[in-house]
C-alpha cells in the first residue's frame, strides 16, 4: 500500500469532470487512489445506480480482494461537506453520488477494532427499515461488537454516545457515469485502517483466501451483492 | 574445598574458576553442590540484574499479562514509541478467565482460549515480554524484584489481577483454604482451575453440582450465571440427572437478571436451581455440606468461589489500600498512580474502583491509562474519560443464544465517587446475535491483546 501515491483531493477534481462528484469543493484530506473498478452484479453486468434499493445495504470488496465496503442508497439526499476529523486531520466528507446525489460508500471495516462482514455473518449493519436498538433508529450503521454507531449521511460519522470517540468509517470515492448510470470506485479517504486489518485478521484471512490473495487490489471490476447476500447471518443490536 | 574452583559434572570434573562459578551459583546443579558446606539462605533473582537489554528509552515496566497489562503493553508503546516497554509475566503460556465457561458446555476448546503466544503480542508490538515471577518492589530505588532479577524502571504498572479472600465465606485455616483451592477450585483465576472444573462437569454422573455467587465486587458479574447455563446445558446434553444448584449471596442475580432468570426458567427448569440471599459461612470438606445463616446444603459436586480480593501483591508492596474492603490498591482513581507516587500504577482488577471487573473494563482502561503514561512521560496530563464494560453471556450452547450489557461509568466530582453512566443498556433477550457476539467478542478480545 505504501508504494500507491497520496493524490490531494484538490488535484482531481478536473479529472473528475464529466462525473458528478457530489460535493465539488473543498479539501485538505487526502484521496488514496486505488485502481478504478466498474462496479459490477453477480453475473457481472453494470449495476445502475437509480436501480439500488433503499431498503437494503449492499458489500462490495474493495479496494483488496479481502476488505468489504457498503454500497448503500440512502432515502434523501445527504447534503455533503461535513468537516470530519480522521487520523491523519481534517477532511471534508463529499456527499452522495448517482441521479440523486443519494449514493454513498465506506469500507464496511470497523474503524474502532475493526470488526467486519464475512461469509459466516456481519456484526456490522446498516438498518435500513427496522430501526437499530443501540441507536433507537433507523438509517445508521451500526457495529455490534461494542456498539458504536456511524451515520452513513454524515460521512460515516461517529454519532456521540458516551463511548470513546472512534474515527469516522473511511469513506471510498465513488465516480458516477451519468450517461450510463453506471458507478466506479476510485480510491478511499479519511481514515483506513487495512495494514491494521490484514495484520489483525491474518490467520483468518489465509484461511479465506488462501496465500498472498487477501492483499491483492480489486481490478477491473468489483461485484456488488446485497448483504443478506454476501454474509449468512446479520447481528442485530 | 576451594570455593573459587566449585568442581561439577558427573564424567570428567571441570573446573570452573570465580567469575563463572559466581553465575552458576543463582540455579541448578551449582548451587547444590556449593550448599553442600554453605548453608546460609540464597535466594533466587537477588542481587543480580534481570538479564535483559538496555533500556533505549524510559523504561516502563508492566507486572502482569492478563487482559490489563497486556493491553498498555501494546497501547502504551503505541502512544509513546520512546518508552522501552518490559513485560513482567510469570505464565509461559496464555489461557484466558474470559470465555472459559464456554468450554465446559463443549462450545469452544481449549485452543480457543489459549493458543495466544506471549511471545507473538511482544514481536508484533515492539516490547520485551519477560517470563518471571515479581516478587518485590523499592520504589525508593525505582526497582523491581523477580525471579530472574532485578529491573529498573522509570514507570511502573502492576496488573496482577485478583485473589481469592476464603476468610469472607468463613474459611480460616490454611488446611481447609488449600483442599478448598484443590478439589473445588472456583475457577476465576488460573487456567488449571478451568482444566480441573471441565473434568468435573463432564465426568458428572448425577446429583447436585453446586455454584455460589460471592458478595462484594467479585470478578465478572454474569459469570457465575453464565457458567450455571453452560453447566446445566451439558447435563442436558449428556443426559445426566443432575442439578445445578445456585447459590447467590446476593438478594437477586447482579446483572443481566430478567434474562439469566429467564434463560433458568426457560431453557433449564428441571437442571438450575437458584436460590438467592445464601451467604457462605462455613464449608464442611467431610460432609460435603456448606451452611449459610439458616440452612445446612449439600452437595455432590462443586465449584466454589470465595470472596474476591485485590492481589496480594499489593498488600506485600504497601499500596493496598487498608480501608478497603476487598484490599485493593491505594491509587488516584482518575489517573491510577500510586497515591503520592507518580511512577507507580495499579490497574485491572486490583483498581479499587466500584467498576465491573471484567476484561472489557481492563482492556478499554488500559488504553486510556496507557495514554496517561505517555503524556506524563512527556510532561503533559489528559482528561478522564471511562472505561467500557461491554459483555455477552452465552445462556443457551445449542443453539447459540446470548444476553448482553453495554455500560460506561459517570465521575462525580463533588462525592469523588463513580456510577453507571446513564447510556448504560442491557440487552436481556436472549438470541442468535448476541450468541455469536459472545464468541466474536472473545476473538476481538485476543486479537486486540496479541496480534
Ligand atoms: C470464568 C470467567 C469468566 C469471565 N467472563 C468474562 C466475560 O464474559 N467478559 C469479560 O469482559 N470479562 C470476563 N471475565 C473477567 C476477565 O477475565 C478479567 O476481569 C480480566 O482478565 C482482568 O484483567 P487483569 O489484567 O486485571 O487480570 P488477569 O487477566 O487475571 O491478569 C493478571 C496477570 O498477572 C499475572 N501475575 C500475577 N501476579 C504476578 C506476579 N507476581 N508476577 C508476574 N505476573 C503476575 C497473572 O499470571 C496474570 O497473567 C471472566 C473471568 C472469568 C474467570
Ligand atoms: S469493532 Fe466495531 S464497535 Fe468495536
Amino acid at each position: 500500500m505504501d508504494r500507491r501515491n497520496f493524490i490531494k483531493f484538490c488535484g482531481v477534481t478536473t479529472a473528475l469532470a464529466g462525473f458528478q462528484a457530489g460535493y465539488p469543493t473543498l479539501r485538505a484530506a487526502e484521496l488514496k487512489q486505488y485502481n478504478k473498478v466498474k462496479l459490477v452484479d453477480g453475473k457481472g453486468q453494470p449495476i445502475k445506480a437509480k436501480n439500488l434499493t433503499t431498503k437494503e445495504s449492499y458489500v462490495f470488496n474493495y479496494p483488496f480482494m479481502s476488505t468489504p465496503a457498503f454500497l448503500l442508497n440512502l432515502p434523501t439526499k445527504p447534503p455533503g461537506g461535513d468537516k470530519l476529523v480522521g487520523k491523519d486531520g481534517e477532511y471534508t466528507w463529499e456527499g452522495g453520488t448517482g441521479v440523486d446525489g443519494t449514493v454513498v460508500a465506506f469500507t464496511a471495516i470497523c474503524s474502532h477494532q475493526l470488526s467486519y462482514p464475512t461469509k459466516d455473518g456481519s456484526p456490522i449493519s446498516y438498518y435500513a427499515t427496522e430501526p437499530s436498538e443501540d441507536a433507537g433508529r433507523t438509517g445508521v450503521i451500526v457495529c455490534c461488537e461494542h456498539d458504536r454507531i456511524y451515520d452513513p449521511a454524515q460521512g460515516g460519522k461517529m454519532i456521540a454516545t458516551n463511548k470513546k470517540a472512534t474515527q469516522p468509517m473511511a469513506a471510498i470515492r465513488l465516480e458516477y457515469d451519468a450517461a450510463a448510470d453506471e458507478l466506479y470506485a476510485t480510491g478511499v479517504y479519511g481514515t483506513e485502517r487495512f495494514n491494521d486489518f490484514f495484520k489483525a485478521y491474518k490467520k483468518e484471512l489465509l484461511e479465506e483466501y488462501g496465500p498472498g490473495v487477501a492483499k491483492q487490489e480489486v481490478a477491473d471490476t468489483a461485484a456488488v451483492l446485497l448483504l443478506s447476500e454476501y454474509s449468512a447471518t446479520k447481528d442485530k443490536c | 574445598m576451594d570455593k573459587g574452583n566449585n568442581e561439577i559434572s558427573r564424567r570428567g570434573f571441570i573446573k570452573l574458576g570465580g567469575a563463572a562459578a559466581a553465575t552458576l551459583a543463582t540455579g541448578g546443579l551449582a548451587s547444590s553442590v556449593a550448599q553442600a558446606d554453605d548453608k546460609k539462605a540464597h535466594m533466587v533473582g537477588t542481587g543480580a540484574k534481570a538479564y535483559l537489554p538496555k533500556a533505549k528509552g524510559p523504561r516502563l515496566v508492566i507486572v502482569g499479562g492478563g487482559t490489563s497489562g497486556l493491553t498498555i503493553a501494546k497501547y502504551a508503546k503505541k502512544e509513546y514509541p520512546k518508552f522501552d516497554v518490559v513485560l513482567v509475566e510469570k505464565r509461559d503460556m496464555y489461557s484466558s478467565c474470559f470465555s472459559s465457561n464456554l468450554w465446559y458446555a463443549g462450545v469452544i476448546n481449549l485452543e480457543f482460549l489459549a493458543d495466544h503466544s506471549f511471545l507473538d503480542a511482544a514481536k508484533n508490538n515492539n516490547y520485551t515480554y519477560f517470563n518471571a515471577t515479581c516478587t518485590g518492589l523499592d520504589r525508593a530505588a525505582r526497582k523491581l524484584y523477580t525471579n530472574q532479577g532485578e529491573i529498573a524502571y522509570d514507570y511502573l504498572v502492576l496488573a496482577p489481577g485478583i485473589g481469592y479472600d476464603y476468610s469472607r465465606i468463613g474459611v480460616k485455616d490454611p488446611e481447609t483454604e488449600t483442599a478448598l483451592r484443590t478439589i473445588y477450585p472456583a475457577g476465576f483465576t488460573m487456567p488449571t482451575e478451568h482444566s480441573t472444573i471441565k473434568a468435573k462437569v463432564q465426568g458428572f454422573e448425577g446429583g447436585v453440582f453446586m455454584l455460589n455467587v460471592p458478595g462484594g465486587n467479585y470478578r465478572c458479574l454474569p459469570a457465575p450465571y453464565e457458567r450455571a447455563c453452560m453447566i446445566a446445558a451439558a447435563f442436558k446434553k449428556n443426559k445426566v440427572k443432575a442439578k445445578v444448584l445456585v447459590l447467590d449471596h446476593n438478594p437477586d442475580i447482579t446483572i443481566k437478571a430478567k434474562g439469566f432468570h429467564a434463560a433458568f426458567n426457560e431453557l433449564y427448569k428441571d437442571y438450575i436451581e437458584y436460590k438467592p440471599s445464601m451467604e457462605i459461612k462455613s464449608v464442611d470438606l467431610e460432609k460435603k455440606t456448606i451452611k449459610t445463616e439458616f440452612d445446612t446444603i449439600t452437595f455432590d459436586d462443586a465449584s466454589i468461589y470465595p470472596g474476591v480480593r485485590g492481589s496480594k501483591l499489593l498488600e506485600q508492596f504497601g499500596i493496598m489500600d487498608p480501608k478497603n474492603p476487598q484490599k485493593e490498591a491505594l491509587i488516584d482513581t482518575l489517573k491510577y498512580n500510586v497515591i503520592g507516587d507518580d511512577r507507580v500504577y495499579v490497574t485491572g482488577d486490583s483498581r479499587p474502583h466500584p467498576y465491573s471487573k471484567s476484561a472489557n473494563t481492563s482492556n478499554t482502561e488500559g488504553k486510556y491509562v496507557a495514554k496517561v503514561l505517555a503524556a506524563r512521560a512527556q510532561g503533559k496530563d489528559i482528561e478522564w474519560y471511562s472505561p467500557e464494560t461491554i459483555c455477552y453471556s452465552l445462556v443457551n450452547a445449542s443453539p447459540l443464544e446470548g444476553i448482553s450489557v453495554d455500560a460506561t461509568y459517570a465521575y462525580d466530582a463533588k462525592t469523588k465517587s463513580f456510577s453507571f453512566s446513564k447510556d448504560t443498556k442491557m440487552f436481556e433477550d436472549r438470541d442468535a446475535s448476541k450468541g455469536r457476539g459472545t464468541l466474536s467478542w472473545a476473538k476481538g478480545m485476543y486479537r486486540d491483546l496479541f496480534a
